[in-house]
């Protein structure tokens, strides 16, 4: 049901000289960008977990683990031809669904959410993997759909994006749901559906917040960070929010601001060396490349991040057909509104959600899983011409 | 979906996009650029804490320079309050009933002897193995820690039952002298003598200790004093079994006299809201658990005795855990001045004696002067001597009184309240209360020192108009004497007449009728002098103001005039017919007042500073308690205090000399007659230090009369005058002057000289923890007991 490639095959000998070969198409500057962020996301995972003499690596090793995992993972992205994984969609969303049911059975409680599957030393987290899922089914029913979406089948697309964002809500997990319901709206405005449906969407969608906030759906402390966003200008608070989360948002304003225009220097910035800030080594990761590195370093990683949302929107222009420009669009929105949550809420111009900033960020999940959306992105570029 | 559309709506796509990395950079700016210096600050203070290091208060001496207030080390107990509220419940009640267990066994280790409260390296003596916790019934620590003399050390272990002579007890072990509130058990200082076994800590005195609002839940809260070495080292060593505990070494205020002098000394006590307001100030700053003075020298003298607290400022992680000091930021806490009081300790213990003595020798009497039911009772009493010549405060005293030492390591609510609480008040008489500044005493005959005066300052009389006294006096000439109820006229307080007198012996004979007669002129004669001519030449000795005496809660005392009275009598009746009735002077009422009854209101201090000011020749002296400040590491004082004169009493030729003679005469059975004390002194030695003085009986309806005597001596150039108190305890000659034979008599002993009163081998010598035992003080003077009326 997907599109049928046309594959041209060409006589051997020729491969090398052949213009429109994937190889020759493959995106360095995204790949070189990545790359480098990728390291500086080691170096200040390594910068915030090391602590005293003697210095402790585990975390470095196994981020370093992950990335390398999920270089392999991208290039094996890459190297399928995307249209047959947008035609496997169905199976990987439908795994998706079942990995987020299971972990609400079986998963593991940590920091009041129900999403993790511990398994040995490493933990897997499906709800990341749920954002992917929406990408690639979104792409596969929209492709279907030619941009001639009525009512019935905005109604299906909205289905495919709703079940996950609901699972993942009751976990739950408001970050990861908030991204998907980013991505879906994204996706929606990329598919075609007309203007009007999407205003209504819009006015939907703010409701249904008000719902969700004014239910008992999200607990307690998530709610206090959404207070403490709003609140944080103002100088009375209790004790117990001056211990909490206020404090976490104070922790982290204080170690980007006091890092200045060139930061304290790598490994040496006083707040990440003393663990100051709270979930420093993955949330909070932004903090220590603005303590150490200043507004040099962290604009410059701002800037990267820039220049890889730059190219991913580019291999959107360029693809050749819309099921590349959906797969594109859907991991453009996914990246641009977790690396401005992240960054926001590290700054205070964002409430706290629990997203990790990709590539940077500590974890296995999150770090493979922006891996393989970047080996997808990699995959329409290279077969841009075929 | 056209293509222009589809491009239209990646053109919208990526403006967003561009948008939001533009918002970022933009709080990025600001974050970096433009408020860095306010984060670069708040991660310095962050990263640092700040330890405050207590300063120890300065100390309080007397005249001779014997301590009488200063610290000493305790090992407290202390529980964290914030833990603690996260322990769960039943984990916090096996806490607490632990704890009170390990706290009860360690009593009774060091009741028994068998372990040591006092931190061996800390001040005080050394050979103390009795110093202990003292107790009230009910378990709450009071922290009395009289370091007991060398020789005191006992393991004396009391079967109960039998009858121990007190005095051979542990100091801290005897029962507390007569007069002394130790709290809800004891409440008025008539506790009876018993041992004083400690009684068990329990989980509920624990609790009710640790939520007492009195403490910061900021800081440990603490929950005993005065632990012995070995609980705290068992603590240390089980720490997980009793967690939130801490036990720490701190210091603790001591009063060195126990009971003795505590109005004057005051007490301390955490800090309050309304004191920081009052007292908080950078250079020393009050923590929110800091100790202050809450009454006495230690209020009045607050901002000298404290110390200046120093500071230690750490470097530390997240984990508020210390990484170094930042040795630039150190303050070495520097301890507070001391303060010299103008007290002598062995007089102020010879007056408390004989306040506790009398007292009890009078209580449940009959006599001439207790004649209501129940007999005598007194409910209190108080004394003051002062030096006439500066105005120095040589002893003051209040019954009953208090151990400061109670207050010290907080008192519980309940034996506060059970010495406080205004609705209790005739059941513990207010042992909180200075009598001696606070206490408005109507002065009775006392007050005819400045009746005299002012009739001889107003013209009424002079010193050598004679008067026939018969025992009564008319007001007006057709009163019929036979009437009793009949209110013109009034008779002598002994009903009998005098015969002919004259102003100094009208006073040694305290011949009432000579004074109605010097009111009454005075009431027809106030076209001339005035309504208030008397009140004038009263008020010139400082009586109807307060004194200025260094201490917080002095009263003004009362000369009641007709401007006065006619607002107080509309005050108290709604009755614009009464009030107009009972308003109005007349002679009657200057009679009262000239004979010190009605409403005069005086208080001992005021007494003894207007005996005083006679003394000297008519010189007014503030009273003085505080001569000298000095601060602590050297001997030069950064404050000396004179002596200040506050008015001057104008005598005539003649006058002094009168009243002089009156005086004299009221200690002897002389020229002038019969003293109306001569029979409390007709053994006493008047060559050697001549007192004189005046008595007084003040009355009041249905209740037993009030006792009073004003004295000074060596009458030719006095050295010390005094004014006593004691409510319903009978005539001036039955409670109040023999108080007085008995200072007088030690003084005399030595000549005059208070230094020699001080020396260690003086029988008069104020021992270390003030106690004694009330019996014995009793019959250390034995009065000759033939009262006369006044």
């Amino acid at each position: 049901m997907a599109t049928i490639p046309v594959t041209r095959r060409r006589p051997l000998a020729s491969l090398r000289h052949d213009p429109s070969a994937m190889w020759h198409h493959v995106d360095w500057v995204l790949a070189g960008c990545l790359a480098a962020i990728s390291v500086l996301g080691v170096l200040m995972v390594y910068s915030s977990t090391r602590g005293p003499e003697p210095h402790d690596t585990l975390y470095l090793q196994r981020q370093v683990l992950y990335v390398a995992v999920g270089l392999i993972a991208a290039a094996a992205v890459a190297l399928i031809d995307y249209h047959r994984i947008v035609d496997r969609a169905p199976i990987l969303y439908g795994g998706t669904l079942v990995l987020l049911l299971g972990v609400m059975v079986v998963g593991r409680e940590q920091k009041g959410t129900q999403g993790w599957f511990a398994l040995g030393p490493f933990q897997l987290q499906p709800s990341e993997f749920a954002k992917v899922a929406v990408v690639l089914g979104f792409a596969y029913l929209a492709t279907l759909f030619h941009g001639d979406i009525d009512l019935r089948r905005l109604g299906a697309l909205l289905a495919v994006g709703a079940v996950p964002i609901a699972l993942v809500l009751l976990q739950p997990d408001l970050g990861t749901a908030l991204v998907s319901v980013v991505v879906t709206f994204a996706m929606l405005v990329a598919a075609g559906v007309r203007g009007r449906f999407l205003v209504l969407l819009g006015i939907g969608a703010v409701l249904f917040a008000a719902l969700v906030l004014s239910s008992g759906v999200l607990d307690t402390y998530q709610q206090d960070r959404l207070t403490v966003f709003a609140t944080q200008e103002s100088a009375s608070r209790t004790l117990e929010e001056e211990r909490g989360v206020a404090y976490n948002l104070e922790q982290s304003k204080i170690a980007i601001g006091s890092g200045g225009l060139q930061g304290k220097g790598l490994f040496n910035g006083p707040l990440t060396m003393d663990d100051w800030v709270p979930e420093q080594h993955t949330d909070f990761i932004f903090t220590a490349v603005g303590e150490e590195l200043g507004l040099v370093g962290a604009g410059a990683l701002i800037a990267a991040y820039g220049v890889v949302v730059w190219r991913i929107w580019r291999t959107a222009q360029l693809a050749r057909d819309d099921t590349g420009t959906l797969l594109c669009l859907g991991v453009l929105a996914m990246f641009v509104f977790q690396i401005f949550q992240n960054i926001g809420m590290t700054m205070g111009i964002m409430p706290i959600t629990g997203i990790p900033l990709p590539f940077m960020s500590y974890g296995g999940s999150s770090t493979v899983m922006a891996f393989i959306a970047m080996g997808l992105v990699l995959n329409v570029h290279m077969r841009r011409f075929r | 979906m056209t293509r222009s559309d589809s491009r239209a709506r990646h053109t919208v796509l990526g403006i967003v996009a561009l948008s939001l990395f533009a918002a970022l950079f933009t709080r990025l700016w600001y974050l970096q650029v433009l408020t860095t210096d306010q984060y670069d600050q708040a991660a310095a203070a962050n990263r640092t804490t700040t330890v405050i290091l207590e300063a120890p208060r300065g100390k309080i001496l007397d005249r001779h320079g014997n301590v009488l207030v200063d610290n000493r080390r305790t090992i407290q107990v202390q529980v964290d309050y914030q833990d603690f509220e996260a322990l769960d419940p039943p984990d916090q009640s096996d806490l607490l009933r632990r704890l009170a267990a390990e706290l009860t066994a360690d009593q009774v280790r060091i009741d028994a002897g068998d372990a040591s409260a006092n931190d061996p390296g800390g001040d005080g003596p050394a050979e103390v193995a009795t110093g202990a916790e003292a107790e009230g019934p009910d378990g709450e620590e009071e922290g009395a820690p009289t370091p007991g003399e060398g020789d005191e050390e006992g393991t004396t272990t009391t079967v109960p039952g039998e009858e121990v002579d007190p005095a051979t007890l542990p100091l801290d072990q005897r029962p507390p002298p007569a007069g002394v509130a130790t709290g809800a058990s004891n409440p008025d200082g008539q506790g009876e003598t018993r041992q004083r076994l400690s009684t068990p800590v329990t989980e509920e005195i624990l609790r009710e200790r640790i939520e007492d609002v009195r403490y910061s839940k900021f800081k440990p809260v603490p929950v005993a004093n005065d632990v012995s070495e070995e609980l705290e080292i068992y603590l240390r060593e089980n720490a997980e079994r009793f967690p939130t505990v801490v036990v720490e070494r701190v210091t603790a205020r001591n009063y060195r006299y126990g009971a003795l002098l505590a109005h004057v000394l005051g007490y301390v006590a955490p800090v309050s809201e309304a004191d920081l307001e009052q007292f908080q100030n950078d250079r020393k700053r009050y923590e929110n658990d800091d100790e202050i003075g809450k009454d006495g020298i230690e209020r009045e003298m607050e901002r000298d005795l404290r110390g200046t607290p120093g500071r230690i400022v750490y470097e530390v992680d997240a984990r508020n855990q210390p990484i170094r000091e930042v040795e630039d930021l150190r303050r070495q806490p520097v301890p507070g001045d001391d303060v010299f009081l103008t007290i002598d300790i062995n007089v102020q213990f010879l007056v408390e004696k004989g306040l506790a003595g009398e007292i009890a020798r009078q209580t449940g009497r009959r006599s001439d002067g207790c004649q209501a039911e129940p007999p005598c009772e007194p409910p209190g009493g108080s004394s003051v001597a002062l030096n006439p010549q500066t105005g120095e405060v040589l002893a003051m005293a209040s019954y009953p009184t208090y151990d400061p030492n109670l207050f010290v390591g907080g008192i519980s609510t309940r034996d506060y309240q059970a010495m406080a609480d205004e609705e209790r008040k005739d059941v513990h008489h207010d042992p909180l209360l200075n009598r001696a500044i606070a206490g408005e005493y109507s002065p009775g005959s006392t007050f005819k020192l400045f009746s005299a005066y002012a009739g001889l300052a107003t013209g009424q009389i002079t010193p050598a108009e004679p008067y026939n006294d018969t025992g009564v006096y008319k007001y007006r000439a057709d009163c019929d004497t036979t009437v009793e109820t009949s209110n013109c006229f009034k008779r002598n307080a002994g009903r009998n007449p005098n015969g002919v007198v004259r102003l100094d012996s009208a006073i040694t004979v305290s011949s009432d009728t000579y004074f109605y007669q010097l009111g009454h002129r005075a009431w027809l004669a106030k076209d001339t002098i005035g309504e208030e001519g008397l009140q004038e030449a009263m008020r010139l000795w400082g009586l109807g103001s307060p004194t200025g005496v260094d201490l917080p809660g002095e009263r003004a005392g009362r000369i009641p005039d007709p401007d006065w009275l006619w607002d107080y009598s509309h005050e108290l009746n709604d009755n614009p017919a009464d009030a107009e009735e009972r308003g109005t002077w007349n002679a009657g009422i200057s009679g009262n007042t000239v004979i010190g009854q009605g409403d005069v209101g005086a208080t001992p201090l005021q007494m003894a500073s207007g005996y005083a000011t006679f003394a000297n020749g008519g010189t007014v002296w503030r009273p003085q308690l505080v001569y000298q400040v000095t601060s602590f590491d050297n001997d030069t004082p950064t404050m000396l205090l004179a002596p200040e004169q506050t008015g001057t009493v104008p005598f005539q030729p003649g006058w002094h000399e009168a009243m002089a003679s009156g005086f004299e005469g009221v200690t002897q059975a002389g020229p002038n007659g019969r003293g109306t004390a001569y029979a409390a002194f007709s053994d006493y030695d008047q060559a050697a230090f001549p007192v004189a003085g005046k008595t007084g009986t003040a009355q009041a309806t249905n209740r037993n009369d009030t006792s009073l005597f004003a004295a000074y001596a060596p009458v030719a150039s006095p050295t010390i005058a005094m004014a006593t108190v004691v409510e319903f305890a009978g005539f001036g000659s039955e409670a109040a002057v023999p108080i007085t034979r008995r200072v007088m008599d030690a003084l005399a002993s030595v000549g005059g000289d208070l230094a020699r009163l001080n020396e260690p081998t003086s029988r008069y010598r104020a021992p270390e923890g003030g106690w004694f035992d009330v019996e014995a003080a009793q019959e250390e003077f034995v009065p000759t007991v033939v009262a006369t009326a006044d």
